[in-house]
């Protein structure tokens, strides 16, 4: 299984901020990879380094196997707030797709846009959120790209357009095989889609993995209250959380955990991204956090 | 990215080809008439005193259509650069990146520098084409009027010719630098018209001057030398300013010093019966008092011949600049930008 | 032609979800025997899922022996489930299943009580299977 981007100990910095810090990830192709954390974690910042829109502070980052450039055939992206250009049309994206492609499929476009109601003869500044995001993401799949990045692309959505953006690019991913690394804040979307997840907080890498893989070794469990370091070798305690008689913690394990002391549950994508974050954070700060449900 | 250079600018440049058109078909149409009536006047094709009949001509136009249209063709030829660089220009990157829109653009298959070069470049074609379309035909049209008169002098040598076109080219690339710069349409634009009025004005004052090898001329001081005469009746110091003449007509004066057979700078004490408001002889009196006083003049300055040698210059310096900050640009937007 | 819907908060994997469907859906006679399974692009289409998950039902069918796919034209069914012979065959169970509700009346279990009982049991019997603790 070849990879679609690999980086190492990736930084980037501006001034005194830092927006990426020492990231290292191998992102295999094929999947549709969700990358996950809260604002200002530096999702944005990693897409755009790997499109080739931003360079590197330090690490080394190899995408589709080559260095990154920008304006790739192989790679297609659509930013934050999906830009549009307002004074021209839906046709005239599509020709300037045509134009400045050379891979561009001109049937899967119009087909595209057919079928999403998209009036070619409307200015692309008129149309609503969800009808813009449907026509970046058109002009992203038109050129057939081996990898497809997505910023952030339905948070600005209601959640009928969410929906049918997420339908309409996993359809296109049934078809084309191609990777996608799509970045969210909100995880409940991403759990339906992605098969695998990267966790970004605070500029540093949390976990990464295939979902089912991090799905079957978080646990979370509850029982008296203990100290943590006594769970033993081969668990590492994510988060935990204490009453004066109670203990709840957040474990990853790859044995299972068969202890009659415990009340051993699994735990979903969003709570397991909950974790990370809330470990993360500096000390003391309450796990207030809610569930985006 | 030629069609989507022409798609994006298209209204732009109807609009600037409509106005090139319009004015340019208005100089050249009324071209003839001005011909003709140089001739009626005898200065056109004269041979002798043409001096004189110059300037009766001069006088004939001022205050008719003619002197309006070459009025009005000056002040389009002097703002030409700045709307050019202003609304060509500025909003040129500094738009894409105002609206994210660089974002959708490149992630297409197009690399910064095609994306760039085909911008800069069709656009700034068109600038220096309209600039260069219509300063020809006022520079031709208004042919007689600069013989007739001081072509040289800043105000007309800056709109005339091929100096424009330099004017325009830069204009425009900076434009597009600062836009790229500042990342902002609106202040983008009003930062470039500061420059392009600076780099005009500055030109004018240090540039232009020096391209030339100048002429000088020191002499004494006659009474037919004797230019402008300034002095204050009410001053006890009694000084007095005398501005000599260049030995030849319609030149630029840079520099005009009048001074005593010694050297030094003469500033008066002028007699107030020979100079002032109630000195009997008016100007001829003084001027005749002044070129008694055994003074030496030095002008430097350079001749009407210069013009086209002027021109060439300065228009290489401007294009030299361009082409310079264009390759800023491409430096800058491959490195800096995202 | 069947069509999916995904229960996002049930605490069953999604591709189990599929295949229950799949399964329910024989079992009550929709699907019979040579009828084509929606494709994995028009099922992603309309519930936006991960393909991957899709094809992960259609194996874990095809391994059952409920499914078999066809290149070029689709995915069918090869059995059919359902009807009054199928649950005949199970005959045995049924009537172990009437005692214990007999013996949960009599323990004083209302309807509702019943219900739980065995629901919660029931999911946590599938759950164990699908090979996730809860």
């Amino acid at each position: 299984m070849s990879s679609a981007v690999v980086t190492e100990g990736l930084t980037k910095r501006y001034g005194r901020r830092t927006a990426l810090s020492d990231c290292t990830l191998d992102v295999p192709a094929g999947h549709v990879v969700g990358l996950v954390g809260p604002n200002g974690a530096g999702k944005s910042t990693l897409l755009q380094m790997i499109c080739g829109l931003l360079q590197p502070t330090a690490g080394r980052l190899t995408v589709l196997g080559g260095e990154p450039i920008s304006g790739s055939p192989r790679l297609g992206f659509v930013a934050q707030d999906t830009p549009v250009y307002a004074g021209l049309t839906v046709e005239d994206h599509l020709r300037l797709g045509a134009h400045l492609n050379p891979s561009w499929d001109d049937q899967l476009a119009h087909d595209r846009t057919e079928r999403l109601d998209l009036d070619p003869g409307q200015k692309a500044g008129k149309l609503s959120g969800g009808q813009r995001a449907q026509l970046a993401l058109t002009l992203a799949v038109a050129k057939r790209p081996d990898l497809l990045l997505l910023d952030e692309p339905v948070a600005a959505l209601d959640p009928l357009a969410r929906r049918e953006f997420l339908q309409g690019l996993m359809e296109y991913v049934a078809e084309s095989g191609t990777s996608v690394v799509m970045s969210s804040h909100l995880v409940a979307d991403l759990e339906r889609v992605c098969d695998y997840l990267i966790v970004l907080v605070k500029s540093r890498v949390r976990v990464t993995g295939e979902v089912e893989e991090l799905l079957a070794s978080h646990h979370r469990i509850t029982g008296g209250r203990i100290d943590p370091a006594a769970l033993g070798p081969g668990r590492e305690v994510i988060v935990a959380r204490h009453t004066d008689v109670q203990s709840t913690l957040v474990v990853r394990s790859t044995a299972p955990i068969e202890d009659p002391a415990f009340t051993v549950d699994g735990i979903d994508l969003e709570d397991l991204v909950l974790a990370y974050m809330t470990e993360a954070g500096p000390s003391g700060r309450d796990r207030v956090l809610e569930k985006q449900r | 990215m030629i069609w989507l250079t022409w798609r994006q600018f298209r209204t732009q440049a109807v609009i600037g080809v409509a106005v090139t058109v319009a004015v340019g078909v208005l100089f050249v149409a009324t071209r003839g008439s001005l011909l003709q009536l140089a001739r009626d006047m005898g200065y056109q094709g004269c041979t002798t005193g043409c001096d004189e009949l110059a300037d009766q001509f001069l006088r004939r136009i001022s205050g008719t259509n003619y002197g309006r249209l070459q009025q009005n063709g000056s002040i389009l030829m002097f703002v030409l650069p700045a709307l050019i660089g202003l609304f060509w220009g500025a909003p040129l990157v500094a738009r894409e990146l105002e609206a994210g829109t660089h974002r959708l653009v490149w992630n297409q298959t197009v690399s910064r520098d095609r994306w760039l070069a085909v911008k800069l470049g069709l656009i700034g074609l068109l600038a220096v084409a309209i600039a260069g379309l219509l300063s020809w035909a006022i520079t031709a049209w208004a042919s007689p009027i600069d013989r007739a008169g001081n072509w040289l002098m800043p105000a007309t040598f800056s709109v005339r010719g091929v100096v424009p076109i330099g004017y325009a080219a830069f204009a425009f690339v900076a434009g597009v630098t600062v836009g790229m710069l500042m990342r902002r349409t609106v202040p983008a634009m009003a930062v470039t018209l500061v420059v392009v009025a600076s780099a005009m004005a500055l030109s004018i004052l240090f540039l232009r001057p020096n391209l030339a090898a100048h002429s000088t001329y020191q002499g004494q001081l006659t009474t037919d030398k004797v230019g402008g005469i300034s002095l204050s009746p009410s001053d006890p110091a009694r000084r007095i300013r005398v501005e000599a003449e260049a030995p030849v007509r319609h030149a630029w004066v840079l520099s005009n010093d009048v001074t005593t057979s010694t050297g030094a700078p003469w500033a008066g004490p002028y007699d107030p019966a020979k100079c002032g408001p109630n000195a009997p002889g008016e100007r001829l009196g003084c001027a005749q008092w002044i070129a008694s006083q055994n003074l030496q003049q030095k002008v430097i300055y350079l001749g009407p011949e210069k013009f086209w040698p002027l021109q060439w210059r300065e228009l290489g310096v401007f294009l030299t600049i361009s082409a310079l900050l264009a390759t800023f640009c491409f430096w800058w937007i491959r490195r800096r930008v995202a | 032609m069947i069509e999916f819907h995904l229960d996002a908060r049930s605490g069953v994997a999604p591709y189990m979800q599929l295949i229950q469907q799949v399964r329910h859906a024989m079992r009550l006679g929709l699907l019979r025997e040579g009828d084509k399974l929606p494709t994995v692009k028009d099922v992603v289409a309309t519930i936006a899922i991960n393909p991957n998950t899709v094809l992960k039902a259609y194996r874990e069918l095809e391994y059952e022996g409920l499914v078999q796919p066809r290149p070029g034209l689709g995915t069918f069914v090869t059995r059919t489930l359902g009807g009054e012979s199928e649950l005949a065959a199970h005959e045995p169970l049924r009537r172990d299943l009437d005692g214990w509700l007999a013996k949960a009346r009599d323990a004083g279990l209302d309807d509702e009580s019943i219900e739980a009982l065995f629901v919660s049991a029931f999911r946590q019997f599938s759950q164990e299977r699908a090979g996730r603790r809860g």
